[in-house]
């Protein structure tokens, strides 16, 4: 008996780390891309995320723990556009040429979605923290999200055909979904454009964008530079000037001390969204992610 | 019409050589210090600037990466680093081969700019020199096995470059194992042993023995507690004394922004006295790229001094890992 147990446990031990085992290593460095990779890959993969919602991609803090868990993934899944810079180092140090640069096993998600805000002249620092290749902020736009999702939709496919109609079924029915949040969203915000917004960082282009908004003012003189004293009070009278009514957008890795100074003095409301999956409570995965920022907006 | 010609076969040269350019030069990055420190020998407080440090990288081709770090100073031009980097060697390792920073603890693998206190940690300064263990030679770097959350051991073979323990002249091994503990989302442990063995200058066989332990936990999302501690043992078997050498250090980085810290330092002298300071210190990134960091320095000799340090960075550096 003792015996037959044994075989039966060892038996299932074995059953379950082959099927562990088969499961395709999905590496994101942002946690969007993660909820993508799951929603396409289904039970077929395991996808983890460097980076949590509530961090800030500019500035991740790469553990040597990082390392090992890209060392054994068999895919990874960039935002590109030098956001996650950070990376390549990692890619080195893991020692892994299935996720190299150029590979089939590393996707950058930014290919094919039109850039904001390209520098046409000469960058450098005296223009704050500007992206040479572009505003890197695309997650914010549910129309640039849909490319991105496509792309990797169509990379998964192409490196696991056996697989493919699987991905495929799977992309083909959020992209459906995607597509209803993406006219219900329009149609949220289409009286909102009167609305003052004042936001932190210039990673709002893409979502001004694509529902026809304007931002009310920066908190940030320049692209990652902290506002002066002097700075802020330009900024107040700036937003006063316009005479609306609105809403202070802070994202969640950002002061809010500075964000309740500005509310005070223009009368605006402060309200704490998430600028990535798993950013608050409420965005579990990017559609209610969206579904938050849009709301609040709305609300306005 | 012949000149218009030439003029738009020259825009067209011009053209293709910038593309060029772009594409192979190197990364160039350069740091620029401006120290206000007590002058040893007057006891006032002097400007002056620092080394300039400048640094080249590039891909040499598919298979590897090249660094060079360049140290100009008042009293000359230093060469800091200048390696080849192979990161995909067979069976996983990753290989260093030039001049490198040997990977002996954790603060000798940095350059002192990075630190958010004063200049080079002193008992690294008093046993190796200012720059910290440097040398010319190899190093393979493989991933190990293990339960921890990562762990690596990299061996190393050098000579070339003489310091205050090792004489250039004569080969030295290094050892160094390193583990890390991530202890859920917010905390990690460091914990490294390293080994050096060579020979002095008088000849003598020196072995040293490096351990680093150090603990990051991250506090809400904006802010951060270090604690980093280092020891070194040296034996020589010309006198079979140990000499002892160590640094500790807990700081709070606040919002990326402002760290506060407070640190000491211990170190055997050649002449059989042991030096030891206590330090406070506070640096403010105004940027990623401007920096500033003021210290009060408070010797066991008596010799009590303030700082100040302006460090400023043009063009891209590397990733930053303090």
């Amino acid at each position: 008996m003792l015996k037959k147990l044994l075989v039966l446990l060892l038996v299932g031990m074995l059953c379950t780390s082959g099927f562990a085992a088969e499961k395709i290593k999905v590496v994101t460095t942002l946690s969007d891309f993660k909820n993508f990779a799951e929603i396409i890959g289904g039970d077929k993969v395991t996808v983890t995320s460097f980076l949590k919602g509530y961090q800030d991609a500019h500035h991740f803090e790469i553990k040597p723990s990082d390392i090992m868990r890209l060392s054994g993934a068999d895919m990874l899944i960039i935002n590109g556009a030098d956001l996650d810079y950070w990376i390549s180092p990692l890619i080195e140090k893991s020692r892994n040429p299935n996720i190299r640069k150029g590979t089939s096993g590393c996707i950058d998600a930014s290919q094919g979605i039109p850039l904001l805000e390209v520098p046409a002249t000469k960058v450098d620092r005296s223009m704050g923290d500007v992206h040479p290749y572009g505003n890197p902020h695309y997650n914010l736009s549910p129309a640039a999200m849909r490319i991105a999702f496509r792309h990797i939709a169509d990379a998964m496919s192409a490196r696991y055909p056996d697989y493919a109609d699987y991905f495929q079924q799977n992309a083909l029915a959020y992209e459906k979904k995607l597509d209803a949040k993406i006219s219900e969203w329009k149609g949220l915000l289409k009286n909102s454009q009167e609305t003052g917004i004042v936001v932190y960082h210039n990673s709002w282009s893409y979502f001004f964008n694509e529902f026809h908004l304007t931002a009310a003012g920066y908190i940030e003189p320049k692209p990652g530079l902290s506002p002066s004293p002097t700075y802020l009070n330009e900024l107040i009278q700036k937003v006063n000037a316009q005479k609306k009514s609105g809403v202070i957008l802070k994202e969640t890795y950002e002061n809010s001390d500075i964000a309740k100074y500005v509310a005070s003095k223009v009368g605006y409301s402060v309200e704490e969204v998430p600028t990535y999956v798993g950013g608050t409570k409420e965005a579990s995965d990017y559609i209610s992610m969206v579904d938050t920022i849009v709301k609040t907006i709305a609300r306005k | 019409m012949i000149r218009i010609i030439a003029l738009l076969v020259f825009i067209n040269m011009v053209v293709a050589f910038a593309e060029q350019q772009s594409v192979f030069n190197p990364d160039i990055g350069v740091v620029g210090e401006l120290n206000v420190l007590k002058n040893e020998n007057t006891g006032a407080y002097v400007p002056a600037i620092g080394e300039v440090e400048m640094n080249f990288s590039a891909p040499v081709d598919p298979l590897g990466s090249a660094v060079f770090t360049i140290a100009v100073a008042q009293e000359g031009t230093e060469i800091e680093e200048a390696y080849l980097k192979l990161p995909e060697m067979p069976n996983g390792l990753i290989g260093r081969f030039g001049r490198v920073k040997v990977n002996f603890n954790h603060l000798n693998m940095l350059h002192a700019h990075e630190f958010p206190f004063l200049g080079q940690a002193k008992y690294l300064e008093d046993f190796f020199g200012e720059a910290g263990v440097i040398k010319d030679g190899f190093e393979f770097g493989s991933i190990l096995p293990t339960f921890l959350s990562y762990s690596d051991l990299t061996l190393g073979y050098f000579g070339g470059n003489s310091d205050n323990t090792f004489s250039g002249d004569y080969p030295l091994a290094s050892v160094k194992w390193n583990n890390f503990l991530e202890i859920g989302d917010n905390s990690g442990v460091e914990l490294g042993a390293s080994l050096l063995d060579g020979t002095s200058s008088q000849n003598a066989h020196v072995t040293v023995k490096g351990i680093n332990f150090r603990v990051k936990q991250q506090i809400g999302i904006h802010d951060s507690l270090i604690w980093d501690n280092e020891l070194l043992y040296s034996n020589s078997d010309q006198d079979s004394s140990t000499k002892i050498g160590a640094f500790h250090y807990l700081g709070y980085n606040m919002n990326k922004q402002i760290q506060f810290g407070i640190g000491m330092n211990r170190s055997d002298q050649p002449d059989g006295s042991t030096y030891k300071d206590l330090f406070v210190a506070v640096q403010y990134k105004v940027t990623e790229f401007q920096m500033y960091k003021l210290q009060y320095t408070q010797e066991d000799n008596g010799n009590n001094s303030i700082g100040l340090n302006l460090t400023y960075f043009i063009g891209p550096h590397p990733v930053h890992e303090f």
